[in-house]
């Protein structure tokens, strides 16, 4: 394995030189859940599209703890990269009917099936695949089935980057609008000085939030944000020349995506994303 | 044959092998909405009845591109887009999706609850003919009527396995009825293109025959305008990255068009190519 060394590296790979194997990838997203119009997005408040359906397919409440690939429904289904090389993200543009941020991530755990209504600790467990020394991952609740609509805080006893288990995520809300519908993200706040995530032991409500419904934990490594600020304007991330730098895309990686909404439009998108080997 | 370096690269583009204008004048549109331009004047496409394989000489391709000798890339691209009657808006008027049409047809009717087969299955792709990164739309020539329903697609993937069939999609009623509104179709699971259709079935009656097709593509590049000015420069190695597409020959070249606005729209500009 080694970096890429530098433009002529990049346009030589990228027109299938040196092994370079150039894959570009089309995603299509609809603002449709299980047959039937996504939740209304509520204006900075951010949703997750694993269950979005569209090209590739929809993910899917995942049920008991795992550790979703690359050949999980709903992940992007990029090839695992050949030879001993490494898989590098150049490029990505979109076209999307909403402004906001839309996230690529590589979701690295998830569960479902947990209780709006359960104070007690609730147990998460499973153990990452990728990037498993934790730096850069986020805890995220994720509800699948809408809560109830008595606010409470939540928290989360995880292991951090440094392997120390049972630090805790500091209260947030859940629960009431806002704050309990199906597709909501509700990013947990890691302890002071931690940067990341090894593992989430549990989760625990602080009271109940009225109904059962059904949500569940994803750990969440982001890769880069694309930043739509008006309708249908679109955005190109380039990282050759822009920001973030050139991505490595691990081998197996579960790309998935969130979006943060400015407005309540259900979003849909259709991207290109363009890759290469070194 | 790979390009060797950035130096090769810049040098081909300083005098690409092709460079072809184009302009289009959009009808009104529904904002926030997919769009295609196939029957966008001047030089509109017709209305497909059975099934066809358009080409660059199909009237209604963007440009007459230009069969390559070597491998075609789309290195750079520049357009404006601006309402047809002043002031022009602040910002951006959409975003443009350049692909290629592979194959279609019409004919089908916005009534016909169940399967419809009429002009089906879709011509064979002459393009991309393993299907890999192949997607279908439906394309409304004709506005369907205003009740609501879904549509879904019967379709054979990339493996040659027929009878898939992906999750609905909204069809009919306001923003779902107009032309030239286009939906793109779901594919199953584990799917990674299509190589025909061979039916649509609509869930029930939009009310309004109308006229509307199926579209296989391929998407090669997304163009966002530039939030706050109206015209957009792209190269595919510096500012839009790396999406340095290969074309085929008799590669019929159209856009899809996320409209912001719902008044008619000018989208104009230059697209370059180079050889390998």
């Amino acid at each position: 394995m080694a970096a890429l060394n530098d433009l002529s590296d990049i346009v030589n790979r990228l027109t299938g030189g040196s092994s370079g194997t150039p894959e570009q990838i089309c995603v299509w997203k609809d603002g449709r859940v299980a047959g039937a119009a996504a939740a209304t997005p509520i204006a900075g408040r951010p949703i997750s599209l694993w269950q979005y359906q569209g090209t590739p397919a929809h993910g899917s409440a995942p049920g008991a703890v795992a550790a979703p690939t690359r050949a999980t429904s709903g992940a992007l289904g990029q090839a695992n990269p050949g030879g001993g090389r490494e898989k590098w993200l150049l490029g990505v543009t979109s076209a999307i009917n909403a402004p906001g941020v839309l996230m690529l991530y590589d979701r690295l755990l998830h569960i479902s099936g947990l209780s709006g209504t359960n104070t007690g600790a609730q147990t998460v467990g499973g153990s990452l695949t990728r990037n498993t020394g934790g730096v850069g991952n986020q805890i995220w609740v994720e509800v699948y089935t809408q809560i109830g609509a008595s606010g409470t805080t939540i928290t989360a006893s995880y292991t951090d980057d440094a392997g120390n288990s049972g630090s805790t995520t500091t209260s947030v809300a859940i629960g009431n609008t806002g704050l309990r519908e199906a597709q909501r993200i509700i990013p947990l706040t890691l302890a002071a000085g931690d940067y990341g995530v090894q593992a989430v032991a549990s989760v625990t409500l602080a009271a109940t939030t009225g109904t059962v419904g059904d949500f569940g934990v994803t750990v969440a490594r982001p890769l880069l944000t694309l930043n739509v600020n008006a309708v249908a304007a679109g955005v190109i991330r380039d990282m050759i020349a822009g920001l973030p730098s050139i991505q490595k895309i691990d081998t197996d990686a579960c790309l998935a995506w969130a979006f943060w909404p400015q407005t309540t439009t259900v979003p849909q998108f259709l991207m290109t994303t363009q890759y290469i080997e070194k | 044959m790979a390009l060797a370096d950035f130096a090769s690269y810049k040098s081909k583009i300083a005098t690409p092998s092709q460079r072809w204008p184009f302009v289009k004048v959009t009808s009104a549109l529904r904002s926030g909405r997919l769009h295609s331009s196939w029957t966008f004047a001047p030089l509109a496409g017709a209305t497909p009845s059975t099934a066809a394989v358009p080409t660059s000489a199909t009237a209604g391709a963007l440009i007459p591109l230009q069969n390559p000798g070597t491998t075609l890339r789309l290195a750079q691209v520049e357009f404006l887009t601006g309402t047809t009657t002043p002031p022009l808006p602040p910002g951006g008027d959409g975003c443009v999706i350049l692909v290629d049409r592979l194959s279609h047809q019409g004919g089908l009717s916005g009534t016909a609850a169940g399967a419809q087969t009429t002009n089906l299955p879709t011509a064979a792709l002459t393009r991309y003919t393993s299907g890999v990164g192949v997607l279908a739309g439906l394309e409304i020539y004709s506005s369907v009527g205003g009740t609501g329903t879904t549509v879904t697609m019967s379709y054979t993937n990339q493996s040659g396995t027929a009878g898939q069939v992906g999750a609905e999609v909204a069809f009919g009623g306001v923003d779902f009825q107009e032309a030239p509104r286009f939906f793109i179709m779901p594919l199953v699971a584990g799917d990674t293109g299509v190589k025909s259709v061979e039916s649509v079935t609509l869930a029930g009656t939009t009310g309004t025959v109308g006229n509307f097709g199926v579209t296989l593509f391929k998407v090669l590049t997304v163009l966002p305008m530039q939030f706050g000015m109206n015209q957009t420069y792209c190269d595919a190695i510096v500012g839009l990255g790396a999406q340095l597409p290969d074309v085929q020959s008799n590669a019929c070249l159209q856009f899809l068009y996320v409209a912001r606005q719902t008044v008619a729209t000018n989208i104009s500009g230059e697209l370059r190519f180079i050889e390998e």
